[in-house]
């Protein structure tokens, strides 16, 4: 094996050549099928079943970092940041408790629910936040992992492309996934970004599923890996423990990214956001058919979500285990970062590796997609369609397709300018908005549907006061990175909190803000948001949500709690 | 991204940088990128050394 790069044989090509095929088989037969409507074509035709609903949002989920990153992290770290990996109940919960009010409330996004729930500037509020994160960080961020790990798990430096001569092959890859993915995304809509993913999913789970098989039975087990990991098996790290980080307040200044206090109360928060009420997840379950399908897609992808540890990060701490036992290949790894392609490359024969490429080659393509018809649909219902209520459906069909269009060349035309500034670190400040406005959003969404006492009011205030807090802190502490900017001790211990205390700090201020206001402001005419919110429902709507399950889901969803309370246990 | 990615994307870039390019500036532009998962934490602990 030479560096990262891996070496591939014909049958890895003809398994590659395959995946696109297939991809260009499912774009070709959803063009065939006319999208005349916004709901044909931002949701489907609210017409999906369960199974694509949750391959999609799995496939959304995981990108080309996850399969090369997470395998190192798992080497390097063990079970540390397996939190996060094991949000599944967050699925469940998607499915449980928010998607009734979504689908009731038949919205296209999850700000428009806000405007019905609350108001139209709190609709518009969330709206530009969600889409200006979604261009200057999701989309630069996803074509760049992409590109970066198909460049060098491939190994090419550069290409001769005719008429332009060398070219970084990182801007040959870019480009061309871009491409592909934006053509078929543009033309065939939602319907197509589903259908792909529902190939996608599968794909990109089979590598790694055989991964994890052969690793575990080349080292002899479960039992051979914790003996061979059993400084970093345990999925809680302690808290720290010097002078300055200990007690109240200090123990908020935590240096460490994965103390178990801050994890178990931050991920739930950061989680919330993420699963329940980020459009970029949320609007594969509003394409459901019911919320029968709905909450099974939920709970179908809260099964899928079980596997990321098993299969990005157990098959890291086998690559340790192999190489503790001399395993042939693995006594090159000078570096637990190299997990990935030493598996690919010493435990998968020719044509499996192919599999495990077109697997990378899915995870981006699809969370790609997922973005690009998540961004316009916020842009064409939330803005142009509010601008231009009597635009027809075949028109905002169109500006759909042209939104779709705009956002994947400011996704690309964002990298280069990024990398321009600051040397790239503006990019590092820009990745930290969302982690500093997910705490009040959950907040905002959360209380919502929690009661009817909170008011419309409530959640603009709150939202914006959340996102003022969250942007100071970022302000603060880019300032204080590029220029070494000193404050006086309140503002720097202000933006010191660790960063798992301060989303939770940031999560109980908004809420604060919201029942404070809520007790100040007029509440909301109850027939205004009738099934809107928990103490709201109708007798029918409560009939209605009783009868769309059956016992089977709730067992589903009680196994997918049981996984995860034993994977617990077992690397307590 | 959610916290997920990011761990990844942290992951990738210490992947990527351990063979640094000759040629393409690509992966030095990942290096720079990834403080993207800078977090105070690890400010924090530059403090305390």
């Amino acid at each position: 094996m030479n560096g990262s790069a891996l070496q591939f044989g014909a049958l890895d090509w003809v398994v590659v050549g395959l995946y696109f095929a297939a991809i260009a088989a499912i774009a070709v037969w959803v063009a065939l099928t006319r999208e005349r409507t916004t709901t044909d074509y931002f949701l489907a035709s609210r017409n999906t079943g369960w199974f694509l609903i949750g391959a999609s949002i799995f496939a959304s989920n995981i990108g080309a970092e996850h399969l090369v990153g997470l395998a190192g992290s798992g080497a390097g770290s063990g079970m540390a940041y397996a939190h996060w990996e094991l949000h599944s109940y967050l699925c469940v919960m998607l499915g449980w408790i928010f998607a009734p009010f979504y689908l009731r409330s038949n919205i296209f996004t999850t700000p428009e629910f806000l405007e019905k729930r609350y108001t139209p500037a709190t609709r518009t509020t969330l709206a530009l936040i969600f889409l200006v994160s979604y261009i200057l960080t999701k989309a630069s961020v996803t074509i760049y992992a992409g590109a970066i790990t198909i460049k060098t798990i491939l190994g090419i430096d550069t290409i001769f492309v005719p008429g332009v001569g060398a070219t970084d092959f990182f801007w040959v890859a870019a480009l061309g996934l871009v491409v592909i993915t934006g053509v078929y995304t543009i033309i065939g809509g939602m319907k197509a970004v589903l259908w792909t993913e529902g190939l996608q999913a599968p794909l990109l789970l089979i590598g790694s599923v055989v991964i994890l098989i052969v690793g575990l039975d080349r080292i002899g087990g479960m039992e051979a890996l914790r003996a061979a990991n059993a400084e970093t098996i345990s999925i809680w790290r302690p808290l720290s423990t010097t002078s300055e980080t200990t007690g109240f307040p200090g123990f908020l200044f935590d240096p460490s990214d994965t103390p178990w206090l801050g994890v178990m109360l931050a991920s739930p928060i950061l989680g919330l956001w993420y699963w329940c009420t980020d459009q970029y997840i949320v609007q594969r379950v509003l394409t459901a058919r019911n919320l029968q399908q709905a909450r099974r897609g939920a709970i179908f992808a809260g099964y899928l979500k079980l596997f990321p540890v098993f299969i990005f990060l157990i098959p890291g701490m086998i690559a340790i285990a192999l190489q503790k036992q001399g395993a042939p290949g693995f006594a090159e790894m000078t570096s637990p970062d190299q997990a990935f392609p030493m598996l690919v490359s010493y435990l998968l024969p020719e044509g499996l590796r192919g599999l495990v490429l077109a697997g990378l080659l899915a995870a981006l393509m699809s969370s790609l997609a997922s973005l690009f018809n998540s961004t316009s649909i916020l842009f064409t219902i939330d803005f142009y369609k509010r601008v231009r209520p009597q635009s027809s459906e075949a028109h905002l069909v169109a500006v759909g397709r042209l939104a779709t269009l705009v956002v994947v060349g400011l996704g690309m035309a964002w990298i280069p300018v990024l990398l321009q500034l600051s040397g790239g670190q503006l990019y590092a400040a820009l990745q930290l908005v969302q982690s500093l406005i997910a705490p009040a959003i959950a907040a905002v969404f959360l209380l919502g549907i929690a009661s009817r006492a909170v008011s419309p009011v409530s959640g603009l205030v709150g939202l914006i006061a959340g996102f003022l807090v969250g942007m100071t802190r970022l302000f603060l502490q880019t300032t204080h990175d590029f220029t070494g900017a000193v404050y006086p001790p309140v503002i720097q211990a202000f933006v010191d909190i660790n960063w798992l205390y301060f989303a939770v700090l940031l999560f109980v201020f908004t809420c604060v803000v919201i029942l404070v206001v809520s007790a100040f402001t007029p509440k909301a005419d109850p027939a205004r948001i009738a099934g809107l919110t928990r103490d709201t429902l109708s007798p029918e709507q409560r009939a209605e949500v009783r009868a769309s399950y059956g016992v089977w889901d709730i067992v589903h969803s009680c196994v997918i709690l049981a996984i995860i309370a034993g994977v617990y246990v077992y690397f307590w | 991204m959610n916290a997920s990615g990011r761990i990844a994307f942290k992951g990738l870039q210490r992947f990527t940088s351990m063979h640094p390019p000759a040629k393409g500036r690509a992966t030095a532009d990942l290096w720079w990128c990834a403080g993207a998962m800078s977090t105070s934490g690890e400010r924090a602990k530059g403090r305390q050394v």
